[in-house]
C-alpha cells in the first residue's frame, strides 16, 4: 500500500468513523456500539440540547457513515483495472436505501428527514472528491 | 471469488456491522416515553443526576437505571425512595430502581430499591 492511498483512508474513511464514534460516544451513549463499552453518560442530555445541536448530535453520524462509506467504494473503485459502468449509481442507491431502510424495515432506527439529507450530502462530498 | 470482488463484500460487510452497532434498544413508545418524562422529573433540581434508562433492552423490563454523579452526603437509600416515588407518578409502578454512580468501572451501585 503506498503512502497517498494510506492517506487517503486515513483521512476519507477512518477519520469520519472516529468523528462519528466520538459523537456517539459523548452524546448519546444510549446507541449499542457505546453501552457495549460501559460508557453511560452523556456530556449533555438531549433534552437539554439546542437545535442545532440536537442536528449535530443525530445527524452527524449518519454524515460521518455514509462519507466513509462513499469514500472507501470509491477509493476500491479506482483500484479496478477499468471503469465500472454505474458504480456510481450504485453506491448512492445503498447511501439512500440505508436511510431509508430505517423508516420501514428496521428496528431500533428511525428514518429522519435530516438524516437523509445529511447522509446524501456526504454522498455527494464524497462523490465531488473522488472526481479530484 | 476474484480478491477484488472480495473487498468490495467484505467493505460492505464492515460497514453493515458499523450500521447495525449504532442501533437504538427501541424507538421512544409508551414506556420510553414514561421514562424520559421520570429522568426529567427526577432531574429537576437534583443536578447529580446524570441519566436515567432501562438496565436491559429486554421488552417488558422493569428495571431503572439512574446514573448519579458520586456527591457526598446524600442519602442514596431515600432518593431511591423518591426515584421510585417519580417513577410511580409517571406511570411506572413496581420498578426495581439501581443507582450507580457515572463513569465508575465496574459500575458503582449506590442504592437498590424495588418499589412497592
Amino acid at each position: 500500500m503506498n503512502a497517498r492511498l494510506l492517506i487517503r483512508l486515513l483521512l476519507h474513511c477512518v477519520l469520519p468513523l472516529v468523528i462519528g464514534f466520538a459523537i456517539y460516544y459523548f452524546f448519546r451513549p444510549e446507541v449499542a456500539v457505546i453501552r457495549w463499552t460501559g460508557h453511560h453518560t452523556p456530556l449533555i442530555p438531549v433534552s437539554e440540547m439546542n437545535d442545532w445541536q440536537r442536528l449535530l448530535v443525530f445527524s452527524g453520524p449518519d454524515f460521518c457513515w455514509s462519507y466513509s462509506l462513499s469514500a472507501a467504494l470509491f477509493i476500491w473503485q479506482k483500484a479496478q483495472d477499468r471503469p465500472l459502468p454505474y458504480f456510481t449509481l450504485f453506491v448512492f442507491l445503498i447511501i439512500l436505501l440505508s436511510e431509508l431502510l430505517q423508516g420501514w424495515a428496521l428496528p431500533g432506527f428511525t428514518l429522519d428527514w435530516a438524516d437523509l439529507i445529511a447522509a446524501l450530502s456526504a454522498f455527494g462530498l464524497s462523490w465531488m472528491f473522488k472526481a479530484r | 471469488m476474484k480478491t477484488k470482488h472480495f473487498l468490495l463484500v467484505l467493505i460492505l460487510f464492515v460497514y453493515a456491522g458499523l450500521y447495525i452497532a449504532t442501533s437504538t434498544p427501541d424507538k421512544c413508545d409508551n414506556d420510553c416515553e414514561r421514562t424520559n418524562q421520570t429522568f426529567m422529573n427526577l432531574r429537576l433540581n437534583r443536578p447529580y443526576v446524570s441519566t436515567l434508562y432501562r438496565c436491559t433492552n429486554r421488552q417488558g423490563s422493569d428495571t431503572l437505571c439512574v446514573f448519579v454523579s458520586d456527591t457526598t452526603g446524600i442519602d442514596w437509600n431515600l432518593f431511591a425512595d423518591t426515584a421510585c416515588m417519580v417513577a410511580s407518578q409517571n406511570g411506572l409502578p413496581r420498578q426495581k430502581i439501581f443507582i450507580i454512580k457515572s463513569g465508575a468501572t465496574p459500575p458503582d451501585t449506590l442504592a437498590k430499591k424495588v418499589c412497592p
